[in-house]
């Protein structure tokens, strides 16, 4: 039992970190009672050392999707108004220069870090990018298999909160607006009208965020260009 | 027995490696053992193998072949000066503030 909870612990760890010391560490841990404690603190560290060993686009890749699944979460519980910056992340994070501004810092980063090739750094940038991605992909399979609905907000509508729109996504459309023109032929009536509200196609959501990779791995390939122009002056300046 | 500090440089587990290998090279377990011995801490596997990667990376200890899957780490010249640094640092700071509290 003791062996398959430690070979399991094991497992945590990062393979090179595991090829170094897995041995040794595994020897300790069969050699003393196993306690909750030294579980505890074996995975906790096992998480530290893959932390230390992650690429700097995973870390980047997984706060992003942090960030983007507890936009999800709130707009479902308690979607934030129309036009705030949550709302328009969650919807469209390519409009946020900052998210644009990480890809490129990450190119950069992968290729000051590793050099090589451009596609490198437009690789790390498309895994932010689909880490990110991942939860509005969740929620479009949810809406296809019909477990999340969906509420078209327009501008000034008040949201609604869970328990008065139930297991819903709140959807903010720009081009849903009421507008008032002249009715043709009556001349100074006007008549206010309103666009048809369009949610979005369930596959559309699902499938988005792929379609931001091509971008992505561009964005990614920029920052890495950048990068080069860096190394080469670095070169230049040492010289 | 000492009292097992739970905070401040005392419980740093690089600084009581580095002090359990000032006496010479030990393998992990021995480590633990003589930490357990001389400061009154009690250093978990976990916590003392990334203490030992961290210090490893930083060149201040190194692995040396061993027998069987336990490898002795040793102390390196850098890991003597700058244990010798921090513990000197810390003799400062004690003797500052035992003087300080002692009573006029």
């Amino acid at each position: 039992m003791t062996n398959w909870i430690v070979r399991i612990l094991l497992r945590f760890y990062p393979v090179n970190w595991r090829r170094e010391y897995g041995a040794e560490l595994a020897d300790m841990l069969l050699a003393r009672p196993l306690t909750v404690n030294i579980v505890g603190d074996v995975f906790r560290n096992a998480l530290w050392q893959r932390l230390r060993a992650s690429e700097i686009s995973t870390l980047v890749g997984l706060a992003m999707l942090l960030v983007m699944l507890n936009g999800l979460v709130w707009n479902i519980i308690a979607p934030s108004p129309y036009g705030s910056a949550a709302s328009m992340l969650l919807q469209n994070l390519w409009g946020s220069n900052l998210y644009v501004l990480l890809l490129v810092g990450c190119g950069l980063w992968t290729h000051l870090r590793h050099g090589g090739k451009l596609d490198r750094s437009g690789l790390a940038a498309v895994k932010i990018s689909f880490l990110a991605g991942i939860p509005v992909m969740a929620a479009g399979a949810l809406m296809l298999s019909g477990v999340l609905g969906v509420t078209v907000l327009r501008p000034g509508d008040t949201p609604t909160t869970l328990q008065q729109h139930g297991f819903t996504y709140t959807y903010y459309d720009a081009t849903l607006r009421s507008c008032w023109v002249r009715v043709e032929g009556s001349e100074g009536t006007w008549k206010a009208i309103q666009s048809i509200s369009c949610p979005p196609a369930p596959l559309g959501v699902l499938v988005a965020p792929l379609f931001t990779l091509p971008a992505s791995f561009l964005w990614g390939m920029a920052g890495g260009l950048l990068g080069r122009w860096i190394a080469r002056g670095r070169r230049h300046v040492a010289t | 027995m000492a009292r097992k500090p739970k905070t401040g440089p005392a419980s740093d587990p690089e600084l009581l490696i580095l002090s359990s290998l000032a006496s010479g090279p030990k393998h992990g377990y021995a480590i633990m053992g003589d930490v357990e011995t001389f400061a009154g801490v009690t250093l978990a596997p976990g916590t003392l193998y990334t203490a030992i990667t961290r210090l490893v990376e930083k060149k201040l200890i190194a692995p040396q072949s061993g027998i069987g899957r336990q490898r002795p780490y040793t102390l390196t010249a850098e890991g003597a000066t700058g244990l010798t640094e921090q513990l000197n640092a810390m003799r400062r700071i004690a003797t500052a503030g035992l003087r300080r509290l002692r009573p006029a």
